[in-house]
């Protein structure tokens, strides 16, 4: 079986600094792959890299084989969503309208949303639980809500790919568990759906993805399944902290406690 | 499978949290003048703001410095539209039909046409930049206008070149060349930067004032004749050929505001969500300053520079009817010339025979009126922080 | 490819640049005017005017002036000048300002020093003897010096006298918003003679410095008369100061006893710029529109130099448009006659459209009584053949 997603020696950064150097990397279909690693790794980076934002130096990212930085902006947002951090929302805007966003790559140059697309916004809402809030400007929010809504603005847009990009920082656990349960329950619901996300949180990695990647320094430094990639060893040799880690009560995926004052 | 299962366990030990008491309808929004912009709604706001336009110029055209009676009016615009195919005996004088169709009419039609531009171009600027005292003054239209007017004026070209109307394109180039540099000043590395382009607006808008400064410091004798130029105004510029002449600009303007109104929303998340979006940003931002700057700096060439109207009218519009710039823009555009034929009507009778500047009238009515807007929704929805 | 992005983003800078030169170049007088003289003086009404269009009418005309001509630049016609003139502050004061003179009592008596004049803006000026080096702010002040064959004891004059051909040997001291005063202190005079134009700072700034400073600012014909014989009380020379009254006068009387035969007085619209701002009463030009035997279709207005509706000009029909400047920035006759919505005024139909020497009616000096000559022709050709 083919990879769902395919990165070939991506190169990638800014004028003065490349971050990302040839990192290869593949995503099979209905896989959860977790990228972990160090402030500046170039996670952010990666992500900023395959949904358009930032146009690489030179490699290749391919979707279902067709090559995504070919693409025109609306048809790779057909394809792929995007959850970040700290996404700055219109303030006038009520919550329904913002997830209509997520339809604007659906329509055509001269086209107006029409009934079906409200159709997909409530389906999304309902599924993300924000659809009470619908008629709430978005302003009157709470971090946890606007998550939601965010959320239900990348299912409006009906990707193939989701890329988590820390969606869960500055959640409390509620809606951290909340996010990425619903990320794992989208992916479940169809064939040939991927998640990429990037973590900061290296517990809640172990226990959402199939694969983790450890990247340091624009390189991958480890790649495989939590328990092969989260150990103290990597994590010492990726984030330069000493840890300890050990297997979870309840499902034995690894879970890291750190180390205070072991810093080197 | 076996994770998931896991999952549950998990959900069961952290415990769900009550979910929110449902509104019984989601579509309300809630604590504001606004409501859901729904598309009727929409067609409907726009089709009531053109009837009012259309209801204040017929207002406005019966009055002015020459009392003319209102079926006396009605004839003699009858008589060169509709009834050119079934016309009205013309029991007028032709003094009175040049008088309302070559005189008052296209000055009205002149302002309806400024006004829009301006507020067009305005809210087109606010949305793009995602700031709300962007308008078309700020990114160098009306200094580049100003230098390009006043240029004309004091250099010795010949009489034909004068005739052929030299002053208004000079203001016209002027505008779109200030925005020129302004654009390509604020590109760096492919981006045009929000903040870097506030910045050379405003640095070429004094450059623009200390150009026309000195010219005009050079050229004292010509100073009336600039003054006359920069207070602006309608009085010797409402004519058909400029209204014929301003038009086009307004239409591709008007166009692409109405196409561009649901990506601007799209905007309004921020560029890099806009691009994830499947929006083409840096497509999206040239097209739209140079829409922008074509409306504006043409309404600036037949008219003068006349503030507040751009930066002003979008921002009323927005107060009362919400931040969806898909009625935003074509609501902008109509109010900024319902509210360009009244300052204008006011401009022109009230020291009959006399004329007041009609930027006076603008600042004057529109500032108090911007306050009590400003301070109204202010104590209807005390939201936003 | 850096290189080629790099003169992109100048090109435009470079256009402003080329543009600013050749405005500068097109004006003979700044040529000649240095740099320095530009920075130093206070940039009173440029700075206004541009940077705040929307300051009152009056402001502007005040500081705007009565006239002054470069010096023929080579290109064009004699650059001419436009003339809002000085705001009179009173209307018929000038009666009353020869005959204030204390020692004013024969018909020309040698005068008596110390000698106490009232000057037109009600300054109390005293001499202890004749000035012998006398400095002119302003072209109508130059004229009147030499009509009193005073030219000798000229030491200065400001860059738009041109009149007569002497003056081109005197020293300049600068325009008429950047004087420069360290020049004229250098020039010791004991007479500076300011007219409306000049700022009320100048002159603070002036008397500061101990120097005597008269003002002429005439608003009317008959208010040159009296100056003419102020300044022969202030200089004793009152016999030249007869001669000059009668030669100005009797001109006006010649005028006057030709425009006898005619039947009615045309109505005319004296055009200052093409958005219609004009002459209104209380200003010099509507003096000499009346003495020339015109009817001035502006009767009642706020101030002396309204901006006139459009309407009104049509409806008013006047039968000579006269234009207060024929250099660029203003309409050409050729212009105004195909100007929509005009065909129907008499002037317009029987092309009776005359651009009037700027020279002769913006300058409040002796020559204006060649100004009502040159009004009068263009009122009633068949009479002055």
């Amino acid at each position: 079986m083919s990879a769902l997603l395919e990165i070939n020696q991506l190169k990638a950064g800014y004028a003065s600094r490349i971050v990302l150097h040839e990192l290869s990397l593949e995503l099979e279909p209905g896989e959860f792959l977790g990228v972990l690693g160090p402030n500046g790794c170039g996670k952010s980076t990666l992500i900023k890299s395959i949904s358009g934002i930032l146009k690489p130096k030179s490699g290749e990212v391919r979707f279902d084989g067709r090559d995504l930085l070919k693409m025109k902006p609306e048809e790779r947002a057909r394809v792929l969503a995007v959850v970040a951090q700290n996404t700055i929302l219109p303030p006038d805007f009520t919550a329904s309208e913002v997830v209509l966003f997520g339809r604007n790559p659906h329509l055509g140059a001269f086209e107006q949303e029409g009934p079906e697309d409200w159709q997909i916004v409530q389906q999304a809402m309902e599924a993300t639980d924000c659809w009470q809030m619908a008629g709430r400007f978005v302003s009157e929010l709470s971090g946890g809500e606007r998550q939601r809504v965010l959320f239900a603005l990348a299912l409006a847009q009906q990707p193939r790919l989701l890329l988590l990009d820390e969606p869960t920082t500055f959640l409390d656990t509620f809606y951290q568990v909340e996010v990425m349960d619903r990320a794992a329950e989208w992916l479940r619901a169809e064939p040939k759906r991927g998640v990429l996300a990037v973590f900061h949180d290296l517990n809640l990695a172990a226990q959402y993805c199939q694969r983790i990647a450890l990247l340091s320094a624009g390189r991958v430094l480890a790649l495989g399944t939590p328990a092969e990639v989260i150990t103290a060893e990597n994590i010492r040799r990726a984030y330069g902290a000493s840890v300890v880690v050990v297997p979870h009560p309840v499902n034995q995926l690894p879970a890291t406690f750190i180390l205070p004052g072991n810093q080197k | 499978m076996k994770q998931v299962q896991d999952l549950n366990k998990l959900e069961q030990m952290v415990g769900t949290r009550e979910k929110e008491p449902s509104s019984p309808n989601p579509f309300v929004r809630s604590q504001s003048l606004v409501f859901f912009s729904t598309r009727k709604r929409r067609l409907t706001l726009i089709s009531f703001s053109l009837l009012a336009l259309v209801f204040t110029l017929i207002i406005c055209v019966t009055f002015g410095s020459v009392a003319v009676p209102f079926a006396t009016t009605f004839k003699v615009i009858w008589n060169h539209t509709i009834g050119l195919l079934w016309p009205l005996a013309p029991d007028y004088t032709k003094g009175m039909d040049t008088i309302i169709w070559q005189i008052r009419l296209p000055r009205l039609v002149l302002a309806a046409c400024v006004g829009a531009g301006l507020a067009g171009s305005g809210a087109i600027y606010q949305g793009l930049f995602r700031n709300p005292l962007a308008d078309p003054y700020l990114v160098g239209v009306a200094q580049g206008a100003a230098v390009g007017a006043v240029a004309a004026i004091v250099l010795p070209l010949p009489a034909f070149i004068y005739a052929a109307g030299a002053v208004q394109w000079g203001a016209f180039l002027g505008a779109i060349a200030a925005v020129a540099i302004v654009y390509n000043l604020a590109r760096v590395s492919g981006e045009i930067g929000n903040t870097t382009l506030l910045l050379a607006g405003v640095a070429i808008g004094s450059l623009g004032a200390a150009v026309t400064t000195l010219l005009t410091y050079l050229h004292n004798e010509k100073l009336a004749t600039i003054y006359g130029w920069l207070l602006g105004g309608f009085n010797a510029s409402g004519s058909w050929d400029n209204v014929s002449m301003m038009f086009p600009y307004l239409a591709i303007g008007a166009v692409i505001s109405l196409l561009a109104g649901r990506r601007l929303n799209v905007l309004q998340m921020g560029e890099e969500q806009a691009m994830q979006l499947g929006l083409n940003v840096s497509l999206l931002k040239l097209i739209l300053v140079i829409a922008a700057t074509l409306m504006a700096a043409a309404a600036v060439s037949v008219s003068g520079i006349i503030g507040f109207v751009g930066l002003v009218v979008p921002h009323l519009v927005r107060m009362l009817t919400g931040q969806d710039y898909r009625q935003l823009l074509p609501l902008s555009l109509v109010w900024g010339g319902i509210f360009m034929v009244l300052t204008d009507s006011i401009a022109r009778t009230v020291l009959s025979p006399a004329e007041l500047p009609v930027s006076i009238i603008t600042a004057f009515f529109g500032g108090p009126f911007f306050i009590y807007i400003l301070r109204r929704r202010r104590k209807f929805q005390g939201r936003q922080a | 490819m850096l290189m080629r992005k790099r003169l992109f983003q100048i090109w435009p800078l470079m256009a402003l640049l080329v543009m600013l030169l050749l405005a500068a170049c097109g004006d003979a007088t700044a040529t000649t005017a240095p740099a320095a003289v530009a920075t130093t003086a206070r940039a009173t009404t440029a700075a206004a005017t541009t940077n705040a269009p929307t300051t009152t009418t009056v402001a502007t005309t005040t500081a705007a002036t009565t006239a002054a001509a470069t010096t023929a630049s080579a290109t064009t016609a004699p650059a001419t000048t436009m003339a809002t003139t000085t705001a009179p502050a009173t209307t018929a004061a000038i009666a009353t300002t020869a005959a204030s003179a204390t020692t004013a009592a024969g018909k020309s008596g040698p005068t008596n020093y110390p000698l106490s004049i009232s000057d037109d803006a009600k300054r109390s000026v005293k001499f202890d003897k004749a000035p012998s080096k006398i400095v002119s702010l302003a072209p109508s002040n130059t004229e009147l010096l030499y009509a009193l064959g005073l030219g000798d004891k000229i030491v200065g004059v400001d860059e738009y006298s041109n009149y007569p051909d002497d003056t081109k040997q005197k020293e300049k001291v600068g325009g008429f918003s950047n004087t420069n005063i360290e020049k004229v202190v250098a020039l010791n005079p004991d007479l500076v003679l300011a007219a409306g134009i000049t700022s009320k700072q100048l002159l603070t700034s002036l008397e500061t410095r101990n120097l005597t400073v008269v003002v002429l600012d005439p608003p009317t014909l008959a208010g040159v008369a009296a100056n003419m014989k102020l300044l022969g009380q202030i200089a004793n020379v009152p016999d030249k100061a007869e001669a000059a009254i009668s030669a100005f006068q009797g001109k006006l009387d010649s005028i006057a006893v030709k425009i006898k035969e005619a039947k009615a007085k045309p109505r005319v619209f004296y055009e200052l710029d093409p958005t219609l701002f004009t002459v209104g009463p209380g200003s010099f030009i509507d003096d000499m529109i009346q003495k020339a035997g015109g009817q001035n279709i502006v009767t009642d207005a706020s101030n002396p130099y309204p901006q006139l509706n459009q309407e009104a000009v049509v409806s008013k029909d006047p039968e000579v448009i006269l234009l207060g400047d024929d250099s660029g920035g203003v309409d050409s006759p050729e212009k105004i006659l195909s100007r929509p919505g005009w065909e129907n005024i008499s002037a317009v139909k029987n092309k009776r459209i005359t651009a009037v020497n700027a020279d002769l009616v913006n300058r409040p000096g002796p020559r204006a009584a060649l100004g009502v000559e040159a009004i009068a022709k263009a009122l009633y050709p068949d009479l002055f053949k």
